[in-house]
């Protein structure tokens, strides 16, 4: 229990609840995952490099829709990006909002125009992909237009953060933005349940065990593991970027400047 | 492990489907291709303007001296 009479002494938690600001910061961001950004990004297109071959070339084709469902190994870690990317701007919308964090509201900057990519990504790839097994491009089906509603939602949050560049309040609309429409998360995750649509459910969950066989899923968890790798080294280098930008007066953001000079 | 097809043009093809799913691939790895390269000319554009900015102050800091000697030439 924190002592309340002694208020002049910080508590422990006071304490390490600074100690924990001062590591968020801009610049030791930069210091630590900086380093970080080759070793993802050579997992990552092992990854995705293994994975594709193993899902076009050696991967059984699908009994009912033949060659065509080979449109999975992307078109199913795009959309889980998609959503996820989302998720975590709506997160760290609310870790800026409620600590004032920086870097949060930086990261999700960094993110925003990947995500939206990656959403357009699952909505062309599910549409070349609904042509030969659905007979059209295109339905006005609940998963469908969630998804679309989706990419709306991202183009909507990249425009609040071009929108604001010289004021103090950078970030604070987009980080709102964020927050209210990840109500179309859970609204695209269930509505294959919740409507009648042609979109299948999930073949792949993390708690059951996956309803194809193993030389389906291997490699489409192989592209899922190297899809996330992907943004991970991604979203480092763009917020590292975009600090770079931000803090261009301060004194350590010079000395690596004059470093790279060189 | 074996290859699913026999041939380098069955692969192509996929049984018909080969239009739909390599078009799939290449949109995709397309359209990464493009924003990873964007956000390096991104990162290498500012570090460039950055430099160029330090370049220029420190030559003014350095030229502040020499109105002075000008002055006694």
């Amino acid at each position: 229990m924190p002592n309340l009479n002694n208020v002049s002494s910080p508590s422990l938690w006071q304490r390490i609840w600074q100690i924990f600001l001062t590591t968020v910061g801009t610049k030791e961001f930069f210091r630590i995952f900086s380093p970080w950004v080759k070793w993802l990004a050579i997992l990552a297109s092992l990854c995705l490099l293994i994975g594709s071959i193993w899902g076009l070339a050696f991967a059984p084709p699908d009994y009912l829709q033949g060659n065509s469902y080979r449109i999975i190994f992307i078109h199913v870690p795009a959309a889980s990006l998609a959503i996820s990317i989302y998720f975590s701007l709506a997160v760290l919308g609310v870790i800026y909002l409620v600590w004032k964090i920086k870097t949060a509201s930086l990261v999700a900057q960094a993110l925003a125009p990947l995500g939206f990519l990656l959403c357009v990504i699952s909505l062309l790839t599910g549409s070349i992909w609904a042509k030969p097994t659905w007979g059209t491009y295109w339905v006005w089906d609940a998963r469908l237009t969630s998804m679309l509603i989706l990419a709306f939602l991202y183009a909507g949050v990249m425009a609040l953060f071009a929108a604001f560049e010289h004021t103090a309040n950078r970030g604070k609309a987009a980080a709102i933005l964020s927050i209210v429409g990840a109500v179309n998360l859970p609204i695209i995750k269930y509505s294959v349940q919740w409507w009648n649509t042609l979109h299948q459910g999930s073949t792949f969950t993390l708690t059951a065990a996956p309803k194809m066989s193993a030389d389906m899923w291997l490699p489409l968890l192989l592209m899922i593991i190297g899809s996330y790798l992907l943004v991970a080294t991604l979203a480092i280098y763009r917020t590292n970027t975009l600090i770079l930008h931000r803090d261009q007066g301060k004194a350590w953001v010079k000395e690596y400047i004059r470093g790279q000079a060189k | 492990m074996q290859p699913y097809f026999y041939s380098f043009s069955e692969f192509i093809a996929m049984g018909k489907h080969g239009v739909f799913v390599w078009s799939c691939w290449a949109i995709t790895v397309g359209m990464m291709l493009i924003f990873v390269l964007y956000s390096r000319r991104q990162r290498q554009a500012l570090i460039k303007q950055l430099a160029i900015q330090q370049a220029r102050q420190a030559q003014r800091t350095t030229k502040i001296p020499t109105p002075v000697t000008k002055d006694t030439h």
